[in-house]
Order: structure tokens, then sequence, then C-alpha cells
């Protein structure tokens, strides 16, 4: 989660990431952010997320983003 | 049949009160009835390519749901070869989608774009010979993005495919969005079409307002304004600076209220029948950023280009392969913004080109595209300058001065596309800040608009101003109206409809939506 949240701040900087579950909905962080992170997650982590994974529920939280990471067989 | 006119209003009310008297279950056969009359009135010719679309679409999509099935049903198989399965059904996939994408586009690009690429070869060969005159049936760019997005969700898996061809036909045809859009999605309208809605008065109430609005938004100022604006973009250099400026100011408000209001006359007619469709306008000259506009403009288009066109680019190989290798070379910063930078100006170009042919066009989607990568670029900057100028992010100042901004950057951009060619619409912009100085003061007060128009446009703006304002603030209006006493709620409903009988007995003539013929 350390790394995930190392991505986000430097992705985002400026962006609270622990303290939304909304992050989609109300517009905190954009397709072009997400297209970033997914880069960096990818790179970092050694997953493929694809087109079908980029859905809000996936993106609303870093916690919802670390679950996809640990679905695809990233993380711990 | 215009939708800005007496007969579609007594069509519409026909359709609303067939569809209410009906059984249920073929309630939706109504509003297929109902869709063949509204199209065929237009032109029975540009019948064929709809219906040309909707049998190429509708056998796609079931080809591509039945390869699906085949291959979950192989996978389901104790000790298949998953990997390769999946490979050699992602291929014949890949191979039913691009060939039913390349028919739906091709439709698309020749009907709207061979007249003006032969027209440059005859320029380039220096012949002459007649043009083709092709038909550009009303609203193909909409049907054909819509049936596209189908087509990929059934690829995906995100949806099954339609079995009814008729249930088919309704939603590629839905009378309500054949004008200008909006471009809807299967999962959000095909089941409320196929439903059998129950009569809601609220959601008729809603319906009739929206219709009213919509309608005032377009007969009081797009309308009004329409012809002093064309006029200076038909000839720019016939005026002075101060007026191709107000010409490009007003060409951006003609524009909001012609499209926005259509929108919401046929969503406020999709409503009569308990049909929501998707949301086009979320108050766009609010917007603080090129970014933020265009998650407030065309909606449904910016939503289709993200999910369709900018994720599947952005997450391609080649160009994260290219990403990567610039990291290594400029940096990561650099990489990281390369993917989607390139990404971006490409979605615009494509925007772009859905607009037209012409260059005028291709510049106004990288003028579009490049400042929303710079946007994105220089973000690190604007934050740490805000900071060292102590500018709060909520200030209202601040926020003004971007709204402003970001309205005069999408008012150059449009003079690319709109004026006749785009070295015109450069001279444009560049008379009107090196010749500002309006040489006739009578021209700069008519503006080929007379005073009276100037009045009620002015005055309609100001109401939609004022409506919009209060929204961004998160109040509803239309709530409010909701909370007062009847006899205000009637008035008010009164007035409009006033307004809008006053103006088709006096002979108004509604010009074609600009988004009508694209």
């Amino acid at each position: 989660m350390e790394k995930l949240m190392r991505i986000l701040e430097d992705c985002c900087p400026g962006v609270d990431f622990t303290g939304s579950d909304r992050l989609i909905d109300d517009d905190i962080i954009t397709s072009l952010n997400i297209v970033m992170i997914v880069g960096e997650i990818n790179s970092e982590f050694g997953v493929s997320i694809s087109v079908n994974d980029l859905v809000p529920e996936n993106f609303n939280s870093a916690q919802a983003m670390y679950d996809l990471i640990v679905r695809l067989g990233g993380g711990e | 049949m215009s939708i800005m006119s007496g007969v579609f209003l007594l069509f519409l009310a026909a359709a609303v009160a067939v569809y209410y008297l009906t059984p249920k279950k073929v309630r939706w056969l109504v509003l297929l009835a109902a869709s063949a009359v509204f199209y065929l009135s237009a032109s029975v010719k540009a019948g064929a390519y709809l219906l040309l679309t909707i049998a190429v679409t509708y056998a796609a999509a079931r080809v591509l749901g039945a390869l699906l099935e085949r291959e979950r049903a192989a996978l389901a198989v104790p000790g298949a070869p998953a990997a390769q399965l999946r490979r050699r059904g992602l291929r014949r996939r890949r191979l039913v989608l691009a060939g039913a994408l390349v028919l739906n586009f091709g439709t698309l690009a020749v009907l709207k774009y061979l007249d003006s690429w032969l027209a440059s070869a005859q320029r380039l060969l220096g012949l002459t010979a007649p043009r083709l005159g092709l038909l550009l049936p009303l609203g193909i760019s909409f049907y054909i993005f819509q049936t596209s997005g189908y087509l990929m969700d059934v690829y995906r898996g995100k949806i099954k495919p339609e079995r009814n061809l008729l249930k088919y036909a309704l939603f590629t045809a839905w009378f309500p969005q054949m004008v200008q859009g909006p471009i809807n999605r299967y999962d959000k309208l095909a089941p409320q079409l196929f439903a059998g809605n129950d009569f809601d008065p609220d959601g008729v109430k809603y319906g009739l307002q929206l219709i009213l609005w919509g309608m005032l938004k377009k007969m009081l100022i797009a309308d009004k304004l329409a012809p002093g604006v064309n006029a200076v973009f038909a000839d720019p250099t016939a005026y002075t600076g101060a007026i191709t400026g107000l010409a490009a100011v007003l060409y951006s408000i003609q524009l909001y209220c012609d499209f926005s209001g259509g929108v919401d006359l046929v969503r406020g007619a999709s409503r009569l029948f308990g049909v929501d469709m998707a949301e086009n306008f979320n108050r766009p000259y609010f917007a603080v950023s090129i970014d933020d506009f265009w998650r407030r403009w065309h909606i449904s288009l910016g939503e289709w280009m993200k999910d369709y066109l900018f994720y599947p680019l952005a997450l391609s190989k080649p160009l994260n392969r290219l990403g990567k290798r610039l990291r290594g070379v400029f940096g990561r910063r650099a990489g990281q913004l390369f993917v989607p930078c390139v990404s971006t100006v490409l979605v615009f170009l494509a925007v772009g080109l859905w607009q037209g042919p012409g260059f005028g066009n291709i510049a106004y989607g990288l003028w579009n595209g490049g400042l929303m990568s710079l946007g994105m670029i220089c973000a690190p900057a604007c934050a740490r300058l805000r900071a060292a100028l102590r500018l709060r992010d909520d200030s209202k100042l601040l926020r003004i001065f971007r709204s402003l901004r970001t309205f005069a950057l999408v008012a150059i951009g449009r003079c690319f596309s709109q004026a006749p060619t785009f070295r015109l619409g450069v001279w444009m912009l560049a008379h009107t800040v090196a010749a500002f100085g309006p040489k006739d003061p009578a021209l700069l007060v008519s503006f080929g608009i007379g005073s009276v128009d100037w009045i009620v446009a002015l005055t309609a703006l100001a109401v939609v101003f004022a409506v919009s304002l209060a929204g961004e603030r998160g109040v509803s209006v239309r709530a409010w109206l909701d909370r007062r006493h009847p006899v205000l709620q009637f008035a008010v409903v009164f007035l409009a409809v006033l307004i809008i009988v006053a103006g088709l007995s006096e002979g108004y003539v509604p010009i074609s939506y600009v988004y009508e013929n694209i």
C-alpha cells in the first residue's frame, strides 16, 4: 500500500487520497490522472490493467486501486 | 419535421397519448413506430443508411456475442489450453469488430468527406468536375457513434447483444436522439425503452419544462444572434476588430444555446415517455480549465471518446513502450506525461475530424488537445505559482479569472473551425487585437441584429446566466419553482408558452441546429 500511496502522491500532488472514497465520482481525479496512475502501477507492480478495469469502482479510493492490484496478482 | 415546429409538438403529443393508451407489453412498438415516422418524414433516402447501420451492427453484435459464449464454454472445459483459447477468441472477435467499425465509420467518412477530398484533388490536378452532392443523413454521426459504442461494449463482454432486431432498431433510431444526440449507451437507454413505462406526472412535468427551456434558449438567444454572427464569420475582412472579437464571443454563446437548447428539448421529449437520455451539458462556461470544460460540454461525446478511444490508446502497448523509452532519455516526469498527452492530442484530433473536413477543424482539435496537455505539463508549476502569490484555490476572484480565461481559449479555438478557412480564422483573431478600435460605431451597435432582437436575446441570456449561476451554487431553480405557489408556477409556464406560441405564430422560421448536419 505504501508503494501505491507514493505513486498516487507523485502523479496527483495535493490530492488527499486517504480521505475520499469518491475520487472519480467527485471529479477529484480525472481520466488524465487515471492514465498516469495506471502507467505507473503497471510498471511498478508488474500487473496489466486493461480497459475493462477502468471503471469508477476500481479508482474511487486508494483502497479500491490496491484491491484491483491484488486481484491482478500484484501487491502483497 | 423540424423539432422547433408546431407540427413536431403535435406529433409528440399524439405519440405520448398513444404510448400511454397502449398495453404496457407493446409500448416499445409505439416508440419504434413513432421513430420510423419521425425519421422517414425527414428523408426516406436517409432511412436506407439507417437501416444499413442497424443491420450491420445488429449482425456483428450477434456474431461477437456468439464468439464470446463459445470462448467461455471452451474455457470451462477442465484442462483446456486457456491462453491459446483466449488468444484465438480475441483474434476472431477483433476481426469481426474491426470489420463492423470500418463499415460503420467508413460510411460516415465517405458521406462526410468524399466531396471535400474530391474537390481538393481536383484543385491539385487542375480539373473541374461536378460535386457528388452526397446526402448526409439526419443524425448519422450520432447513431454511428452510438452503435459503435454498443459493438465495443459487446466485444468487451460488458453487455449481451440484443436478440430482437426490432428492439435493437428502436435503440438505434429512438427519435429524440436522432437530431443531434446525445450519444446514449445501450445498458442505460435500452431497458427504459423496452420497459413499458407508467405515466409519471412529475416526469411529464419535468419533460415539458425541459422542452420549454430548450425552445426558449434556441428561439430567443441562438436564433436571434445567428444572423449577425454568421454574417461576420462569412466575411470577417469586412469588419473592424471589435466586431470580429464580438462575433467570436457571441458565437460561443449562440452555439451553446443552440446545441444545449436542442438537447434540452429532445431530452424533455424523451422524458414524456419516461425515458431519461444521457446528460450532455453541465454549465460548460463555468469551467475553470479546458479539461473541466470538456467534462461539461457535449458530455456524451466526451464519455464516448474517453471509453472507446482515449483509454484504449493510453493503455496500448506501443505507446507505453515509447513512454518507457522516453523516460530513460528525458527523465521520469516526461515519461509519465507522454502517454496521456499524446493520447489526448489524438483524441481531440478525432473530435476535430468529427466536426468536419478542412484544416480549421483539425486545428480546432489540436488547439484543445494541445491546451489540455499543456495544462497537465504546467500543473505543478501553476500550483507553485499560486502558492507563491498566496492565492487560495477557493478564491472567488481566481475562479472568475479561470472561467473567463477558459471561455476565451474555447472561443479562440472555435474561430479556427468556424471561419471560412483556417487562415481567415487566425487573421480574424489577429485583427481583433491589432485593429480593435471600432471605426464605425453604428455597425458595432447594430451588428446586423435589430435593437428589439438585441433586447430579447440579452434579457433571455441574463435569465439563462442567472439559472446557471444558481445551479453552479447548488440551487436548482426547477426545484425552487416546484415549491412555490401553484399560481406562480402556472404564471411562469404560461409566460414561456405565450412567448413560444407568439414566436411560432409570427412566422418564426427556426435556423437549422448547428450540430444537425454533422
